[in-house]
């Protein structure tokens, strides 16, 4: 080959580069960016221009266009200010895009769209489109709400909602997508929650133990090292929330013993009696008895009021999620009537207003305790009496029945700290996750699986996204399109000179194995300038490290040297015959060999130079053209 | 003119050429015959330099023709002609444009080169073809195309690698006709491979048996065929006896058919004498394969 170029043929094959690399790189850098264009339009199509629309809201496109009529009507009362446009109907759903006023691009705004649209007939999710944004997606319900406090403290976000198990920190300007997304990023990186798998089940305090145990050996080997158990705030909005607060109403009711408060009837009602029986054998302690009695009435009240208060909020926080048309609609009602069947007495009751019937219960004992008071008029062992029969009109919290409302609960908030078989801890200023996982696993022993998650995951908002997937089909389409070019005229026009390069070889007597190497070291060559070359031209190192093209294209071009013969293998016979006439290499490659073969790019380079196979040089010949 | 000393050339572990050396003078015609694999082509290839020999050395003109590179190599190639067992022709080409190949490539103007193209396949009676394709030609008339593009060149050596070994036999006359022709004028050497044993004893003015890489025999053509005892000799001897002893009945000459009633000694001898006085042109009447 070096021959070849030394005998004058390197600027046929600096310009065969030449051509390839700019002809391909403009061909591709065209294919690429048509794709991308294409693409961007079928976007910008479906969900507006970048900024027009905030978000989608699908309806189900059976519902006709009476949902539609009605969304419209619910978004215009609510403010006039609200765009909307019936975007394409996609999967058997209506998209409506939807544009917020100014007043209302707050947290509070966006985060109200739901509820405002949510009873529209085939209701069936929003997608926001709010841009610019950095999503935070997968943020586990315990840190929701420190995610949207650190969000909005950054200068650069002008508010921060949740939608979901996702955050969404809407930026004042597009420029601060990247800064944002990094500060972000830092953030989450900084955390994460370690999900301990227990082997099998163990109570509360054992758990507890486990963590503490945990805790205190994270903590000795980094002090700087934060760790807690992960527990849900009630205050949270969202429907594991609900769950969350129902769940800890229901542990409440459940360390509330009824028991308790019966035995105090009970020891009330004994003293009442005894009172009785003194007052009739004129007992000079009656004055004591009296106070003590009146104790223990207090406390009764006390834990009656206290048990009335736990119901009042349990049922508050099933009546909410039973309203709330959620999936566990109907689990929710059931469990919230089979615990009033046993707080009602056993009667199906009309959950949450008829739960339990504590106000007469209070009223019972009030007016008891207000003629213990007076000793006015007073049977006490009518009292007593009355106080046996409220002890046993009491209602059983059954221990069993609430740790089986508990496990239906549990089961509902997948990730629910309460699973017996799981331990869930959250870490702050995690430097080394793996070191992080590596000391957990020793201070939990073998039997324990432990997970390092990570706290949340931030990325563009979807249009962001998708225009990295954009560009993501740019560097395929634009690698493709190098891809099929390079192997055009690697085959049209490489694939010959290599061959032709084993001819002379050959000819030289040079080894097979020697000329193997030397063909391909030129093939990897010619892969690496054109390959890499044509993909530097299309897109510059904007889509694809140059250095990786440069090698790619030369183990491609390597590669395919081992089959050069097969793809293009220049003919013995023209060859030898041209050689033996005396023919120098490179007009026997310009003059034979390539007019021969396919027509490449050296076909067209060369044959405004070429001396013979032209039409002209043809028509010289005459009759009688040798005696001239 | 050429020299050729120790000349060896190895594929592998088979040997090719295995110390091969002659001499040839100018305008002297060499025919060289041999079974297959004898090294009879890798001969003519190493002394035209399409393949590198392994040693030894060739001298043409006085000039050591292992030195020569580049365009000083191309002069001698051009010097020596070829001629090969295929014609090789250049499909993408007029027959005109594959005998001009030559001269352009060395380089004279593209109308001297197509003047001598032309006189070229005039010598071998193509002219009315030199528009054509290859594609579109006979055998025979391909190898005298072949042998134009040799010509055009106007070689001091020609090498002539079994030109007539692919044809059909009718198609042979034609091209030995020219080649004799050739050798008739001696104003150029010829080393000739063939297995034409007549026409080898009627051109040649020396005659070299090959085999296993080796020239077993080398001198005259009848010292080499009839008076040798070298088991080489004896086989070709045998050969030209089955296919060709009925040639002086086709002669159709009075001598020739004297000789025919000769002892069968007597009548190799003669033959090979006949058939070295045969005049230029004369055509074999295609009963030379028997």
């Amino acid at each position: 080959m070096l021959a070849l170029f030394r005998e004058g043929f390197w600027r046929d094959a600096l310009a065969l580069v030449i051509v390839a690399v700019v002809l391909g790189g403009l061909a591709v850098g065209a294919i690429g960016r048509g794709v991308e264009a294409y693409l961007t339009r079928a976007v910008s199509g479906l969900v507006g221009a970048p900024g027009e629309f905030d978000a989608v809201v699908h309806v189900r496109q059976d519902t006709g266009d009476q949902a539609l009529r009605l969304l419209g009507e619910r978004l215009a009362q609510s403010h006039p200010g609200f765009v909307y446009r019936r975007g394409p109907d996609l999967a058997g759903y209506r998209n409506v895009l939807i544009r917020f006023p100014r007043e209302l691009r707050t947290r509070e705004g966006f985060e109200s769209l739901r509820s405002l649209v949510e009873d529209v007939p085939g209701f069936d999710g929003i997608t926001y489109i709010v841009q610019p944004a950095v999503v935070i997606s997968e943020v586990h319900p315990a840190l929701r709400r420190e995610f949207l406090d650190y969000a909005a403290s950054l200068s650069e976000v002008e508010f921060a909602f949740a939608s979901g198990s996702s955050l969404w920190t809407v930026l004042r300007s597009p420029d601060d997508v990247e800064r944002v997304q990094r500060a972000l990023e830092a953030f989450v990186a900084s955390l994460a929650i370690l999900d301990l798998r227990l082997a099998a089940p163990l109570d509360l305090p054992l758990r507890e133990a486990m963590s503490r145990d945990v805790i205190a050996r994270l903590h000795e080997h980094d002090a700087a090292l934060r760790v807690m158990p992960l527990t849900v705030d009630p205050a949270e909005n969202g429907p594991s929330a609900d769950l969350f607060a129902a769940r800890e109403a229901i542990a409440r009711l459940g360390e509330l013993s009824s028991q308790e408060l019966r035995s105090r009837l009970l020891e009330a009602a004994d003293l009442v009696e005894s009172m009785a029986n003194g007052l009739q054998g004129e007992s000079s302690d009656d004055e004591a008895d009296l106070g003590y009695v009146l104790d223990a009435f207090a406390q009764a009240v006390d834990q009656l009021e206290l048990l009335e208060a736990r119901v009042a909020d349990l049922a508050r926080q099933l009546r909410g999620m039973a309203e709330g048309g959620q999936a566990s609609d109907v689990l929710i009602a059931l469990l919230l009537q089979k615990l009033m069947e046993r707080w009602g007495g056993g009667q199906p009751v009309e959950p949450p207003r008829s739960a339990v019937d504590v106000e007469t219960l209070r009223k019972g004992l009030d007016a008891i305790s207000a003629r213990l008071e007076s000793l006015e008029d007073l049977d006490l062992h009518q009292a007593a009496s009355a106080l046996r029969e409220l002890a046993t009109a009491l209602p059983e919290v059954d221990p069993e029945a609430s740790a089986r409302m508990l496990a239906v609960i549990d089961a509902l908030l997948q990730q629910s700290p309460q699973d017996p078989q799981r331990l869930l801890l959250m870490a702050r200023g995690v430097s080394d996750v793996r070191e992080l996982q590596r000391i957990v696993e020793t201070a939990a022993g073998d039997a324990v699986r432990v997970y390092v998650q990570s706290a949340g995951v931030v990325q563009p908002d979807p249009r962001t996204a998708m225009l990295q997937l954009l560009i993501g089909a740019r560097r395929a389409a634009t690698i493709l399109g190098a891809l099929l070019l390079f192997l055009l005229v690697y085959v049209f026009d490489a694939t010959t000179l290599l061959s032709f390069a084993r001819r002379c070889a050959e000819v030289r007597g040079e080894s097979r194995l020697k000329t193997g190497a030397e063909v391909a070291l030129w093939g990897g060559l010619f892969g690496a300038v054109t390959f890499g070359g044509m993909v530097w031209l299309a897109s510059g190192s904007e889509l694809i490290r140059f250095s990786l093209t440069l090698l790619a294209g030369a183990a491609m071009g390597a590669l395919l040297s081992l089959a050069s013969e097969r793809l293009g293998g220049v003919e013995r016979a023209p060859f030898l015959a041209a050689l033996s006439l005396g023919v120098a290499e490179p007009d026997l490659v310009r003059e034979v060999i390539i007019p021969a073969g396919r027509p490449g790019i050296l076909y067209w380079l060369t044959r405004p130079g070429r001396k013979l196979g032209r039409k002209d040089v043809i028509d010289r010949f005459r009759p009688g053209f040798a005696e001239r | 003119m050429l020299q050729v000393h120790q000349l060896t050339k190895r594929f592998g572990d088979h040997v090719a050429l295995d110390a091969v050396s002659f001499d040839l003078k100018a305008g002297e015609t060499l025919a060289i015959l041999g079974p297959s694999g004898s090294g009879k082509s890798t001969l003519l290839r190493c002394i035209q330099r399409l393949i590198a020999p392994d040693s030894g050395e060739i001298w043409f003109c006085g000039q050591p023709v292992s030195q020569l590179r580049g365009e000083e190599l191309r002069a001698y190639r051009r010097r020596v002609g070829f001629v090969f067992q295929h014609p090789h022709l250049i499909e993408h080409m007029t027959v005109l444009e594959n005998v001009a190949l030559g001269p352009v490539m060395a380089g004279l103007s593209t109308n001297v080169a197509l003047r001598l193209a032309a006189a070229a396949l005039e010598r071998v009676q193509l002219s009315d073809k030199a528009r054509a394709y290859p594609a579109s030609l006979s055998g025979g008339e391909r190898q005298r195309a072949a042998i134009a593009r040799t010509l055009a060149l106007e070689p001091q050596l020609i090498l002539w690698d079994e030109p007539t070994s692919a044809l059909d036999p009718i198609l042979v006359d034609e091209v030995l006709a020219i080649m004799a022709e050739l050798a008739s004028r001696r104003d150029r050497a010829m080393i000739v491979v063939t297995h034409e044993i007549p026409f080898a004893l009627a051109v040649a003015d020396r005659m070299a048996l090959m085999e296993r890489g080796k020239i077993v025999v080398q001198g005259e053509p009848e010292e080499v065929l009839v008076g040798s005892d070298a088991p080489l000799s004896r086989k070709f001897r045998r050969l030209y006896e089955v296919r060709y002893a009925g040639l002086y009945h086709h002669i159709g000459t009075r001598r020739g058919r004297k000789e025919a009633a000769r002892s069968r000694s007597q009548q190799r001898l003669a033959g090979a004498a006949l058939l070295r006085r045969l005049p230029a042109g004369w055509r074999w009447k295609g009963t030379i394969s028997g």
